[in-house]
């Protein structure tokens, strides 16, 4: 609960928020004992339940936004491993548990590989077709009881190594277990950096993969999390209700019932799931039992209706309402100061290593290529973007990239990075080869890249947009689950921020800050990790003179710091004081190269951009 | 080339304007969401006459075409024509009251044939002689005729101007807002296109160009305009435009020396 | 012998398949449409399947008029429906996120489904003579009049959309919006009419797709869910956003279904149409005929 609990981070003990949670847990834990109507102890057994499948999905469906329809498979995996290992060889449900949790994993990543590279529309339909699948293969396997189903053996009742009991109370506290299992994990996840990243890559995969993080692997690890915790969920469910066929614990219907949880409470956030499961199942639960079998789908009109109305209104569902309501979870303390200040304010900092003169090639330069191109080409939308190009950049210099409209500079920063790929030519980056580079990999060999579009996560604050910038290579999948962010990370980011003079806005959302601060944002992520090459697609596009000033200044100081840099501009104002060296590229060819004096009168260079 | 024939004007037009502008924006502040692009631009635009508009890259060209053609919505300033303001209004509004506007890139249709293209930029036509005029466009541009049953997606970057230019005459319209036209094409298609032009404006239609290539476009237009970081730098006719060293420099920043005319 | 009665039953099950196919196909149509024109992908779309069969239910059982003569009273009727779905729903979520655009059709699947479990209950019902009787000789195969005239209906509202989308102004318009919104506005298409046009067609097609299953099948508010996939895998297989993708996509599925089911095991036919989707998700997602992204 990060964001709940900001103002916990920042350094007090226990907010309002956690004393409420303290509360209910106790309240909870005693409930049973007071209340013994067996109705309403079903129906928080399902509420927990369901909030704890919901908790799980929304880790793939809401936090990564694969939206899954199929998540009955695991519930169904969980209720037949449970049932199946008791029934038929008498082992112990802890036993079933865990064996059918580590099947679903199995099976989710069986089917992740493959079909998380789909566009999110067709990995839901894939997902709601594998969910089918499975259902009828169950309904055609004997061993599994096929359309029979299988009953639980019941004379292992009331002993707690078999997790069957004769009343509801131990199966209440048991889901209860089992909600607070799941919370915990989303909670963990949220709080801590995998939850970043998988928020980021919600929002664009691709920027995520050009910071270096490896999104492919993070969706498999939060579908196979999802995976294990639903199908915990189905072997209590199977020890609850005794009896499991396909139609139970495979239909589409619960799938889908999660869905509909998870998105009324909340996706991507701690809280959803319960709000969701405590809502949608008491109401259908009570009006049911209100209106009796007449009364089977009014709750589920009203569902429907809410869910337009929800994906209308509120899309972020419950909480989304209740932060409106004054719920403040953005921990709003320091952003006093008028944004635009806070820029002049930076502006106006004297800057130790400023040098408006462009330096010469010289003692910058080392003279060893940090890339270097051969040959690249690429034809692309039936034009011959690429053409032949060949060119190195050196250690330490500030290489600009200069042409017309269309003369293939993006496409060439694309085929660096990995989202294109050319189809002839070598690149090296730092002496060694790129072959067939995703852009996380490129990230890891020591690249960076802005893009000509901004491209920032807008709905994570400005500290977690840059925290997504931290060295991803050798960072491991639990040490992201289990710790915060890099000390080092921090430390850097902290004075990356102080010289941006974004310090006081870190904890605002991305899409709250003005174009330039966006654009200083999406430079200071990118530079974090302190990458040896740095690709700047039009630093200063669509930015006023004195931010303009204020991003070369940057570009400098960075430079100074030993990041070589190659940038696309169209500003000749600033790429020609900025840059040590000029390429201009057109028609996909490189046609000169040289010092910015050179190029500015340079025949060719004058009639291609200027004119016949 | 031959001279382009007469098409029924699609409805009759508001009286002439008073001070006999076409077109007038008046401090016109425009863009996307939180990013302002055009920053108060002021132009004027005659009946029949060429205008250029040059700059650098992301000066706010397009963005400001957009926005006369209604694609963005003007935050603030005026924008008139014929004297009647036509600020936020939606594309085929402004279509119908005779402004055509040749996006860059390509509007064509990729999966329509030629002639199909051809025909739907007389959508907003609801007389009868739209196939006549279609067949006489078709005979005035031989190319097109060669290829009018073919899918528009197998157009040449020229042809597919060409289409575009033709396209726009089933409109009559009185203003045709051209966006870098000849953004890739060969200098030989790129005379071709400026012919076009002077036709359409022999015709009475007045020309609001925008281009990358600044050279040809000056030398083409009546007067010009010089946008800078969203506003107007420089105004003044085509040839004065072409000279003058201090918009030179605009494109290919400062050398450092004194800038020399070219 | 063996082989004898083999290539009969083949014969029997491809032409079944196929006439099963132009169905399905129809089923396809709109959805496949609205894909195409305006990038929307509509879970909902077979509850409207399931509403025009109780539509021609209670035409049937109210004014004794049969499916085919139900035709030009429920057809005309699901045509305002879509429209108005159109301008109360999808036009306000057209613009957002693809997650929240899934959920608000998956809204609307649940309202429409439990708003039919509300008012008609949820018993199926049926009646099996409403249609034409008697059978006709295809081929050597005899195939029941009613699939028989559905198939030809299938394939004339085929005819007749592809003919209105090349033929008329107002189809090339909508294929203008489709191929390229922008475009067709500078043109002066008022596209949001477009939008609206297009999903009273894709509606319109689904409840004659409706009216002609009617005979065949006993209508449930459930009845959806077996159809939603396979219109989905006819849309995938064929090439999602093109008039003749439905076409093909859901003769390929029907017969899937009817010979793979038919020759080797008949309680998995539905296994192998939705394991063929699977695949052609994974490795060709634009379709037998679409064009790769």
């Amino acid at each position: 609960m990060t964001r709940l609990t900001a103002s916990a981070a920042a350094g007090r003990r226990m907010t309002p928020q956690a004393w409420f949670l303290l509360g209910l847990g106790a309240v909870l834990v005693v409930l049973p004992f007071i209340v013994h109507d067996t109705f309403f102890l079903n129906a928080l057994f399902l509420v927990f339940l369901f909030g704890a499948m919901a908790q799980a999905w929304n880790l793939i469906g809401g936090y990564a936004g694969q939206i899954s329809f199929g998540h009955a498979v695991f519930f169904g995996l969980g209720a037949y491993a449970g049932a199946v290992l008791l029934g038929r060889y008498g082992l112990s449900p802890w036993l079933g548990a865990w064996l059918g949790a580590a099947i679903s994993v199995l099976v989710s990543l069986v089917i992740g590989f493959p079909a998380l590279r789909l566009r999110r529309h067709f990995f839901a339909l894939a997902t709601l077709a594998l969910g089918e699948i499975m259902r009828i293969l169950f309904l055609n396997w004997p061993y599994v009881g096929a359309a029979i189903g299988l009953y639980l053996p019941l004379e292992y009742r009331n002993r707690f190594a078999y997790l069957m009991w004769d009343s509801k109370v131990p199966y209440y506290f048991t889901a209860l277990a089992l909600l607070s299992l799941a919370t915990g994990v989303a909670a963990v996840v949220d709080r801590h950096r995998a939850g970043v990243y998988l928020r980021a890559l919600n929002q664009d995969e691709d920027a995520a993969g050009m910071l270096g993080i490896p999104t492919r692997r993070y969706k498999l690890y939060a579908m196979a999390l999802s995976a294990a915790l639903t199908s915990l969920c189905g072997t209590v469910y199977a020890l609850y209700v005794l009896y499991i066929d396909p139609y139970n614990v495979m239909a589409g219907r619960i799938s889908l019932l999660i869905v509909v949880i998870a998105l009324i409470g909340g996706r991507a956030t701690v809280i959803g799931p319960v709000l969701g499961a405590l809502f949608i199942i008491l109401l259908s639960e009570y009006t049911r039992s209100w209106l009796g079998g007449a009364g089977g789908g009014v709750d589920f009109i009203l569902f429907g209706a809410l869910i337009m109305g929800v994906s209308i209104r509120e899309p972020r569902g419950l909480v989304g309402l209740l932060r409106r309501r004054g719920f403040k979870q953005d921990a709003a303390t320091e952003e006093t100061a008028p944004i635009e200040a806070s820029v002049q304010q930076a502006a106006a900092k004297p800057q130790p290593d400023r040098d408006p003169r462009p330096a010469s090639p010289g003692p910058r330069a080392s003279g060893e290529p940090v890339l270097r191109i051969a040959g690249l080409s690429k034809r692309f939308g039936g034009v011959q973007a690429v053409r032949d190009v060949t060119f190195q950049v050196y250690r330490g210099e500030i290489c600009g990239l200069i042409g017309p409209n269309g003369a293939g500079k993006t496409t060439l920063f694309d085929c660096l990075t990995g989202f294109q790929r050319p189809d002839r030519g070598s690149v090296h980056l730092n002496g060694s080869s790129l072959r067939h580079p995703m852009p996380h990999t490129t990230a890891w060999a020591g690249c960076g890249r802005t893009f000509q579009a901004m491209r920032i996560f807008a709905d994570l604050t400005v500290w977690e947009n840059l925290m997504c910038g931290q060295e991803h290579r050798g960072e491991g999948l639990w040490r992201a689950t289990l710790h915060g962010h890099a000390a080092a990370a921090e430390t850097h980011g902290h004075a990356l921020l102080e010289s941006l003079g974004l310090w006081s806005l870190r904890h605002r959302l991305a899409s709250a800050l003005s174009y330039g601060q966006q654009k200083l944002l999406s430079i200071a992520m990118a530079v974090l990790r302190e990458p040896a090459l740095m690709l700047l697609d039009e630093p200063v596009a669509g930015v006023n003179p004195v931010l303009a000033e204020e991003i070369t200044r940057h570009i400098r100081r960075l430079n100074a710091q030993g990041i070589t840099f190659l940038v696309i501009e169209h500003n000749m104002e600033v790429i020609m004081a900025l840059a040590h060296r000029i390429l201009f590229m057109a028609g996909g060819e490189i046609i000169a190269q040289g010092p910015p004096g050179e190029i500015q009168r340079h025949e060719k260079v004058r009639e291609l951009y200027y004119g016949r | 080339m031959r001279e382009i024939g007469c098409f029924p004007a699609p409805q009759p037009g508001p009286a002439a304007p008073v001070d006999g502008a076409l077109l007038t924006l008046t401090d016109v502040h425009s863009g996307y969401d939180r990013l302002e692009i055009i920053r108060g631009v002021s132009l004027t635009i005659r009946p029949a006459e060429i205008v250029a508009m040059i700059g650098p890259n992301g000066a706010g060209k397009s963005t400001l075409l957009k926005t006369i053609f209604g694609f963005l919505q003007p935050s603030a300033g005026e924008i008139r024509l014929a004297g009647e303001p036509i600020g936020g209004r939606t594309p085929p509004e402004i279509l119908r009251r005779g402004i055509c506007y040749v996006m860059q890139g390509y509007s064509i249709l990729p999966n329509l044939t030629v002639e199909e293209n051809l025909e739907l930029g007389a959508y907003i036509r609801t007389d009868r002689g739209v196939r006549a005029d279609v067949v006489r466009l078709l005979d005035l541009f031989p190319i097109l005729r060669e290829r009018r049953r073919q899918r528009a997606r197998i157009l040449s970057g020229g042809e597919r101007r060409m289409l575009e230019l033709a396209r726009v005459l089933l409109l009559d319209p009185r203003l045709v807002l051209l966006d870098e036209p000849t953004i890739g094409l060969a200098p030989s298609i790129i005379d071709e296109v400026y012919r076009i032009v002077h036709d359409l404006r022999r015709r009475g239609i007045a020309l609001l160009i925008v281009e990358q290539n600044a050279r040809t476009a000056l030398r083409n237009a009546d007067r010009a305009y010089v946008l800078e970081q969203g506003r107007v730098r420089f105004e003044g006719s085509g040839e004065e435009i072409l000279h003058d060293a201090e918009v030179q420099r605009a494109y290919l920043g400062s050398t450092g020396r004194n800038p020399t005319a070219l | 012998m063996g082989a004898a009665v083999d290539l009969d039953l083949f014969l029997h099950a491809a032409l079944n398949g196929l006439i099963l196919g132009l169905v399905y196909a129809l089923v396809a149509l709109g959805l496949s449409f609205i894909w195409g024109v305006m990038d929307v992908v509509n879970l909902a779309h077979a509850e409207y399947l399931m509403l025009a069969m109780y539509a021609t239910y209670w035409v049937w059982t109210l004014g004794r008029i049969s499916p085919g003569a139900a035709i030009p009273i429920v057809v005309p009727l699901f045509f305002v429906l879509g429209w108005l779905t159109y301008h109360l729903l999808v036009r306000r979520i057209l613009r957002a996120a693809l997650a929240t655009q899934i959920f608000a059709t998956f809204g609307l699947l649940f309202f429409l489904r439990y708003g039919a479990f509300a008012a008609f209950g949820p018993n199926v019902r049926g009646v099996l003579e409403a249609g034409p009787a008697g059978s006709v000789l295809l081929f050597g195969v005899p195939v029941a009049t009613p699939k028989l005239i559905a198939a030809a209906v299938s394939l004339a509202a085929f005819g007749g959309l592809t003919l209105f989308l090349r033929r008329t102004k107002t189809g090339r318009a909508m294929q203008a919006t489709a191929q390229n919104r922008d475009v067709a506005l500078g043109l002066g298409i008022p596209t949001e009419r477009m939008y609206a046009l297009a999903w009273g067609i894709s509606i319109a097609s689904v409840a004659l797709a409706g009216a002609l299953l009617f005979p065949f099948y006993q209508v449930s508010p459930t009845i959806g869910d077996a159809f939603l996939l396979i219109a989905f895998a006819s849309v995938v297989l064929g090439g999602f956003g093109r008039v003749d993708g439905a076409l093909v996509g859901g003769i390929c599925i029907g017969l899937v279904e009817n010979v793979l089911g038919t020759l080797l095991l008949p309680t998995f036919k539905l296994l192998f149409v939705f394991a063929i989707f699977v695949l052609m998700l994974l490795v060709r997602p634009e379709g037998l005929i679409g064009e790769p992204q």
